[in-house]
């Protein structure tokens, strides 16, 4: 395959040998695993660059978009939540119930592309495409384009990336959004019923401070377990997301390379991508402890 | 609901399958939005079946005199770049989304039920690794192991349908395990045991029978999420092919058009929320209707 559809058996033996596959199969494994934990998946099979590398540059885009959109969606997720099981029956219950019932069912990309046609193009108030102009020059740093901005305190980029993320962080957010307020609601409505708050209330604590001091931070732990694994869902969502808005990133690479069979450079891919998911989670168990003081890591 | 616990015992099968859709329609009434899952799936089972019959074009038929009609009397939700009328390929699509839904189901249910519960009933070293594989799983972005299947399987609808399911094997194997796990200590497992019943026997009879709510509230779940997944890969071209009617796949080829046709994309994308959404709402409510000890949890 690699050789071409012409290539005589003397070639095809060379890049065998080349490629090691003449060896035993667990001298490949071995040869496969001892390159992988180093980093070193190969050269990808299309661009002849190392299949790390061609990663390195479109992850931290993905995980941008990811972050953002996990942040958007814990404020939003957090605060519909709160607003819905503290004012229940009233008009904002009602949307935070619609927002969580269009989130968990309609499709990302098919959003993107309403948000595009509306937003985008009939409007004309977002880019289309692209997480950055052009015309802007911008240091590369970190890849993350708002983290390079904000390094190089470059607040025009900065301005400019963050208007043309703003549709697909939208987008993206909007399940995971669905997800959280629905835990937070659930678990509020807990907390609101114990004797705490009426003991709160009672002393003459403002309302506001009660439900932000004194429910709210006792309503935390599922939340944050649910961002946790909500990061995995974003990262699948951002693949579509991205495809949506026409973004560089892993969903290109990804798409490209099962397309064109490019094994090298997804295996790096699904490693990168289950490594930073694994290390979400484990930060998310460690950060119990902050929000939940009856838990010591010794 | 009067009849207490001792009453179904002594009756058994005769007082719970008579109370059975007593109840379902209890819950189903009491909540109005099991109700309207309901109403959807059922719409949805009908349109699979009788669509074809009552489609007024042929799904596939080209007529490019035709093309990018907007909707209309004569093509209710307009036509596609090849004057292919819409409403019928929704109509044909409805079937492929229910059948791309039972099969990812039953395929993540089938291997999700059998680890899970070897894994339960045995305990010990099978259950570390059963469930340590599940865990390794479950450590990738599900549409990314999906596509990972993919790219060994190459693109296509059975593929990506076979992706989806094997992806939500762990998901299954969990709940079946949990589930399993506290049936075990049940007495009836120790009494089925003591009289000689084969493990094999316990398994399927006891265990699987007693632990069915959890199970079967999640593979309505599942039904879902295995239509909104694979429509993902049909959109991002690596599922569904043209001209195949697949809804994913329909809103791709009406992306490009989006700005001239808005309805392309628009009307296969409404259709993917609304079965999304019927067996959402409904699985929230089935494990209601399911539980053993229903008459607490009508309370």
């Amino acid at each position: 395959m690699i050789g071409g559809e012409k290539a005589t058996p003397e070639q095809i033996e060379q890049i065998r040998q080349q490629l090691g596959l003449d060896q035993p199969l667990y001298v490949q494994y071995w040869r496969f695993l001892s390159s992988a934990v180093r980093g070193d998946f190969g050269t990808s099979l299309q661009t002849h660059i190392s299949a790390m590398h061609e990663v390195a540059i479109a992850f931290p885009l993905t995980f941008q978009l990811a972050s953002l959109s996990l942040l958007v969606a814990a404020i939003f997720g957090i605060w519909l939540g709160t607003i819905a099981a503290v004012k229940r029956g009233t008009i904002v219950e009602g949307l935070s119930m619609a927002i969580t019932l269009v989130g968990t069912s309609a499709p990302v990309f098919w959003i993107g592309i309403l948000l595009l046609l509306f937003g985008g193009a009939r409007l004309g108030w977002f880019p289309i495409g692209d997480v950055i102009s052009n015309s802007i020059d911008l240091r590369n740093i970190t890849h993350m384009t708002i983290v390079d901005s904000i390094i190089t305190g470059n607040w025009q980029a900065l301005g400019n990336t963050l208007h043309h993320l703003i549709l697909p962080v939208f987008t993206l957010s909007l399940l995971p959004m669905a997800v959280i307020s629905r835990i937070t609601r659930a678990g509020m409505l807990e907390v609101l019923r114990q004797d705490y708050l009426r003991t709160a209330r009672a002393k003459g604590v403002r309302e506001s401070i009660v439900i932000f001091r004194h429910a709210l931070p006792n309503a935390f732990l599922p939340v944050v377990t649910a961002l946790g694994l909500q990061f995995g869902v974003l990262l699948s969502g951002a693949i579509l997301t991205e495809t949506v808005f026409n973004l560089p990133g892993l969903g290109r690479l990804v798409i490209s390379s099962i397309l064109f069979r490019d094994f090298p450079v997804i295996q790096a891919i699904v490693v990168v991508a289950a490594v930073a998911f694994t290390v979400i989670n484990l930060l998310v168990d460690l950060s119990y402890a902050v929000f939940d003081p009856r838990i010591r890591y010794e | 609901m009067k009849n207490t616990t001792i009453d179904s015992s002594v009756f058994g099968s005769i007082r719970q399958r008579d109370s059975f859709f007593v109840h379902a329609r209890k819950v189903l009434t009491s909540h109005p939005s099991a109700m309207i899952g309901m109403v959807i799936f059922v719409v949805l089972v009908i349109l699979a079946i009788i669509g074809p019959l009552v489609a007024p074009y042929d799904p596939l038929s080209q007529t490019l005199a035709d093309q990018l009609q907007a909707p209309s009397w004569h093509h209710l939700f307009g036509t596609d770049q090849f004057g292919r009328d819409i409403f019928s390929r929704i109509l044909a699509g409805a079937r492929l989304a229910l059948l791309i839904g039972v099969v990812a189901d039953v395929l993540a249910l089938a291997f999700g039920t059998l680890f899970g519960l070897f894994a339960a009933f045995y305990g010990g070293f099978a259950d570390t690794a059963i469930m340590r594989t599940m865990d390794v799983l479950l450590a990738f972005p599900y549409l990314l192991l999906a596509m990972l299947v993919i790219a060994l399987l190459g693109p296509g609808l059975y593929q990506a349908v076979a992706a989806i399911g094997i992806v939500y094997i762990p998901q299954f194997a969990r709940v079946v395990r949990s589930a399993a796990l506290a049936v075990r200590q049940e007495p009836y497992i120790e009494v089925a045991r003591s009289i000689g019943a084969r493990p094999v026997r316990i398994i399927f009879r006891h265990v699987l029978i007693n632990s069915a709510p959890p199970i079967i509230a999640q593979t309505t779940l599942m039904f879902g999420i295995s239509i909104l997944e694979v429509a993902g890969l049909g959109f991002l071209g690596l599922g569904a092919q043209p001209p195949q009617p697949e809804w994913g796949a329909m809103l791709a080829e009406g992306r490009s058009y989006i700005l001239t046709s808005w309805w392309m994309a628009t009307v296969p994308g409404l259709a993917i929320m609304f079965s999304v959404l019927g067996f959402n709402l409904l699985g929230d409510v089935v494990f209601d209707i399911l539980d053993p000890n229903r008459q607490h949890s009508m309370k």
